[in-house]
């Protein structure tokens, strides 16, 4: 069975946000609430900044804990490695977001629509109905386009092709390749998740033009 | 299993009622290729359009929000007439809604009643992005010599040196490297790739895939910019100083280094072309062409000489008695006056960083083998140096550009593999093939950009409110007017504006000093085709609503390096009682008697948009925009591919090949002018006609022609003079990827990325300018200038020169509209309307300001 999974290079990411708003346009989130976002680190003194953007997301871990504290069964790892939630079985209780250590769970407030009170024709068709008030919702890997073969939005975007989805368990796959090189790093795997999400730190570049 | 995704739902649905309509882009004014999926006459989705080569089915955050733009419940609806008499900031003004044929028998009316009286009097401020050619065609016709970017300003908005420097260096109107096989990018003030420069898709996966190969990247800019926090270097920079780095370079390769491509000054520029002690051209006296001297003949020869040998770049030489030297010497002797000591205490670069640069710019230039690409030889200078208006938007940003296009062409880079490219001229926004450079005089590139008039009538009193008398070389100094038309007899104006038509952009916010901006509206007829309601339409007397892109029709090819053309098409039909903006200036045109005839729209637009016969458009006929597109369309590729291909192909576009873009093919034995004669021949024509005509008297004080000079030299702007009022920092503004123009703040999905994750509508500034002012970060600050002064959130980086804040975007707004209102601060604010803070060269307004910053 596969395990889709994403490697995002921070070398490549230019922090230009099309990623947040395919994912908004693709899955019509409420105002306020990103499934992927960016953010934006600094470390140093001028002018020996480093400025590194990161995208962050649900990692889809191997062993999501997120899973284990939903009493419904709400909460569900697929066979292929995609985390969802079933809303029709989600009571609210906010247990799952408390057990995500990567903030990747979102509960959905009675909010207005983008414009405020005013619904646009897009939301009318996709928008809140499909976001059910008091549940909690999270990036899906865009199941509903990997059902008919397409990859997720925010990978079909990215302007700069720092995004990369495949079957991480496929050893032959860009993914696999990509996730056993030397820059490649799972966010924070000292909670144990094991994180289906991989990060290409960025090159150290030296002033002789050198990289490590 | 029910899952919470959007559409799982839909995609099991009556497959009839889908649709993928091939378009383009319009958040920005790049046009990318996009598909809209439409379900049950509803738009769902904007993606890439994968089949374009250029963007390859990528997409940024502005592309992907354009579905807010459509369904944006705040667009004006239907034309709108004020009922209010009294004109303000915030005054309502009172709007009814108008019949098309009430709105616009009222404006055509009144435009026709000018026009008989005196055409001059309605100024016309475009900024249609792509279609401003077919729009100035209207102001044309329509006969005023205020319109094209009047009031509204290019000035404000571009950057207006490298149109007239490229194009007057290599045919270009802007110039762009070639990622593909650069090894060493220079970035001057710009967001290639990851902000604003044209097209960010198309640069950001080639810009990637460079650094990914190795090409090392720096940048200079006073801010930590998208851009340069991917570089290998991030070279901070006091505001408007770029000039005084890039002499500085070109002193230590030229003189200290000897690290410049000979052959090329030789065989390929005007850098051997005599000069005399006056430093104007010595000419051979039968044809008046330029001479040379061959070092191989010992004597002087014309250019063009098919046995010239060998041009001399240096020597003192004697010809029919001129004492004469090649320009390449004398350049070599002024760029000695600044070396990287004088640049460093000017810019706040290390000496050492300035020679390390330059050396490291030249070797790489000059070190690079030969190279082959489709089995033909080309040269090979894998090096670019490229600005945009971080560099370009200042008082000096003239000389910055002619300094910049230097440093590519000494080490032999402009069309150069690897180097900095021409953009496909101006025949790309017709889809015509591309051709080679035009040529002009003395064996250089002509200095004409069809639309404008370059160094043309230059006479004085002035007839237009821009003072552009005053700025011959500039594509426009379009900002002036609020100040000029207020009170144009002090100009020696003879006649006052009456009428004002605005076409997609926002003075008030964009442009600087609002409100002088605003003033200059209180008192004329203002027509506003918009969107929206935003703060200029509050001087407007009639609206007249535009359609959205994604309800409109288009011919487009803004690209740098494309042949083709790119189609635009209504993916719903109009939402309410809009029309095409285009469709908008042809009815009333026509209500003024200036749409048929020989000098009529459709003539015009004949000319401009090199349309021949058959597919010519009938001059005493009335067209629609969608069928001149067509008959453009047919014209182009021919009968079998007018608007109906392209309703199901999108576009027909391709990129161009190496003999298309590189050195030699192109240049068609031209040289590039490195020496700028053409722009100091001007000089010393606008110093004769103002002369002549006294008008300096008017004026009140001697207009320094200076600039306009052969040779850049550092010239510093009006913001680098010692202040003593206590404005000790500069302000700049910058763009982010998701928001490069005004009007991007309509807009939730894209504000909401303004405000989360990124500092983009707080005021940035160092922790150490901070500390010396008790500001803490999340603090409400102060920033003040001599002209305005804005309040907002302090965040503290160390990504900011310490000496410059940085305001983004075009924030602070007042407008009706929620997405927009009150948030963030406007840096235009801030910055003096100034003839003398205006670029004599280019044209541009200074864009960063003097300011002094307090904790509220």
């Amino acid at each position: 069975m596969a395990r889709y999974g994403m490697v995002i290079d921070l070398d490549r990411c230019v922090g230009c946000h099309s990623c947040t708003v395919a994912c908004r346009q693709e899955n019509a989130t409420p105002p306020g609430m990103r499934w992927t976002r960016v953010v934006q680190v600094d470390e140093g003194d001028t002018p020996d900044v480093r400025r590194t953007f990161v995208p962050r997301g649900c990692m889809h871990c191997a062993r999501p804990p997120c899973v284990d504290v939903c009493p419904t069964g709400a909460s569900l790892k697929r066979d292929d490695g995609v985390v969802l939630v079933e809303h029709d079985r989600c009571i609210g209780c906010k247990a799952c977001m408390v057990a995500c250590p990567y903030d990747a769970r979102h509960f959905v407030e009675p909010t207005a629509g983008y414009f405020g009170t005013v619904r646009t024709p897009y939301e009318e068709r996709l928008g809140a109905a499909r976001h059910a008030e008091g549940t909690v919702v999270k990036c899906t890997f865009c199941a509903h386009r990997l059902e008919v073969g397409l990859q997720p939005a925010c990978i079909d975007t990215c302007p700069t092709v720092a995004r990369f989805f495949g079957d991480l368990d496929d050893p032959h796959s860009e993914v696999a390749r990509l996730a056993r090189g030397p820059r490649a790093s799972q966010p924070s795997p000292e909670w144990g998740t094991d994180p289906s999400v991989y990060y290409l730190l960025p090159y150290v570049r030296r002033a002789d033009g050198e990289r490590e | 299993m029910a899952i919470a995704t959007a559409r799982a739902a839909d995609d099991g649905g009556d497959a009839a009622a889908v649709r993928l309509v091939p378009t383009h882009c319009q958040m920005c004014y790049s046009h990318c290729a996009i598909r809209v999926r439409v379900e049950d006459g509803v738009a769902v989705k904007i993606e890439g359009d994968p089949t374009n080569p250029l963007t390859r089915g990528r997409l940024c955050a502005r592309g992907q929000a354009g579905l807010m733009k459509l369904y944006d419940p705040y667009r004006v609806r239907a034309p709108l007439i004020r009922t209010n008499p009294r004109k303000g900031k915030g005054v309502d003004p009172g709007w009814r809604e108008a019949t098309w044929d009430e709105a616009l028998a009222l404006v055509g009316g009144r435009f026709a009643a000018i026009r008989r009286d005196n055409p001059h009097k309605l100024m016309a401020g475009f900024w249609p992005y792509e279609k401003f050619i077919v729009a100035f065609a209207w102001c044309m016709a329509y006969g005023t010599d205020n319109g094209q970017f009047t009031f509204t300003g290019v000035s404000s908005h571009c950057a207006n040196p490298i149109h007239l420097i490229g194009n007057i260096t290599h045919g270009s109107q802007a110039d762009f490297p070639d990622l593909d096989h650069c090894r060493l990018l220079v970035v001057l003030g710009a967001g290639i790739g990851a902000t604003g420069f044209n097209n960010l898709v198309f640069f950001a996966q080639r810009l990637a895939a460079a650094r990914e190969r190795g090409m090392r990247l720096v940048v200079v800019d006073p801010r930590l910019s998208a851009i340069a926090a991917k570089a290998d270097e991030w070279v901070p920079i006091v505001p408007g100083t770029d000039l005084s780095l890039l002499l500085a370079m070109l002193h230590v390769l030229a003189n200290e280094e000897g690290l410049v491509d000979e052959a090329f000054l030789r065989a390929s520029s005007n850098a051997p072309y005599l000069i005399d002690a006056d430093g104007s051209l010595v000419r051979d006296r039968a044809s008046g062409e330029p001479l040379v001297w061959d070092e191989a003949a010992g004597s002087a020869r014309r250019h063009d000489d098919p046995s010239l040998a060998r041009p001399a770049l240096d020597g003192r030489f004697d010809v029919d008695g001129v004492a004469c030297t090649p320009a390449w010497a004398e350049m070599k002797r002024r760029f000695a006056d600044h070396p990287p000591e004088a640049a460093s205490a000017i810019t706040g670069v290390p000496a050492a960083t300035i020679r390390r640069l330059a050396r490291e710019f030249g070797r790489t230039a000059l070190d690079a083998g030969p190279v082959v690409l489709d089995g033909a030889g080309y040269p090979h200078r894998p090096v670019s140096a490229v600005s945009y208006r971080g560099l370009q938007a200042h008082a000096n940003g003239g000389l910055a550009t002619m300094a910049l296009e230097i440093l590519n062409a000494v080490v032999g880079a402009l069309d150069a593999v690897g180097g900095t490219l021409a953009r496909s001229g101006d025949e790309r926004r017709y889809g015509c093939e591309p051709p080679k450079i035009p040529a002009g005089e003395d064996g250089l590139p002509a200095a004409h950009i069809p639309g404008f008039s370059l160094s043309e009538g230059t006479s004085f009193p002035p007839r237009t409110f821009t003072l552009k008398e005053l700025f011959p070389l500039s594509i426009d100094s379009g900002h002036l007017a609020p100040r000029i038309a207020q009170d144009p007899a002090r100009y020696g104006i003879e006649f006052a504006p009456e009428a004002l038509l605005i076409f997609h952009t926002n003075p008030v916010m964009s442009s600087a000093e609002p409100e002088l901006v605003m003033k200059a509206m209180e008192n004329l007829f203002v027509v506003d085709i918009t969107l929206h309601l935003d703060e200029t339409t509050d001087f407007a007397d009639v609206i007249l609503p535009e359609s959205s892109y994604l309800e409109r029709y288009n011919l487009v090819n803004l690209e740098s390096d494309a042949v083709g053309l790119q189609f635009g098409q209504p993916v719903v039909g109009p939402l309410h009682d809009t029309r095409d903006g285009i469709d908008i200036l042809i009815d009333l045109a026509e209500r003024c008697g200036c749409l048929t005839g020989p000098a009529g729209y459709n003539a015009l637009l004949n000319g401009l948009l090199q349309l021949a016969a058959p597919h010519r458009l009938d001059t005493e006929r009335r067209y629609r925009w969608e069928e001149i597109l067509d008959v453009w369309a047919r014209c182009r590729f021919g009968d079998d591919h007018g608007i109906d291909w392209f309703r199901t192909h999108g576009h027909r576009m391709r990129l161009r090949t190496p003999a298309e873009k590189y050195r030699p093919s192109r240049w068609g034995g031209l040289r590039a002018p490195v020496y700028y004669h053409f722009i100091r021949e001007t000089g010393r024509e606008l110093r004769a006609a103002l002369d002549r005509s006294g008008y300096e008297r008017v004026l009140g004080y001697r207009w320094d022609t200076g600039d306009l000079a052969a040779v850049p030299f550092w010239k510093p702007s009006p913001i680098h003079a010692n202040d003593r009022s206590g404005y000790d920092l500069y302000c700049i503004n910058y763009k982010s990827a998701s928001l490069t123009s005004s009007d991007g703040v309509t807009n939730p999905w894209l504000m909401e990325v303004a405000g989360s994750d990124t500092p983009f509508l707080d005021i940035e500034i160092h922790p150490d300018a901070a500390k010396a002012r008790g500001i803490r970060s999340g603090d409400r600050i102060r920033v003040e200038s001599a002209v305005g002064a804005v309040e907002g959130r302090a965040a503290l980086t160390a990504g900011i020169q310490t000496r410059t804040v940085g305001i983004g975007g075009v924030f602070g707004r007042w407008m009706r509209h929620p997405a927009a209102h009150s948030r963030g601060a406007h840096h235009n604010t801030l910055l003096p309307l100034g003839i003398e803070s205006t670029d004599k060269i280019g044209g541009d307004i200074e864009s960063c300001a003097r300011v002094r910053v307090t904790r509220v």
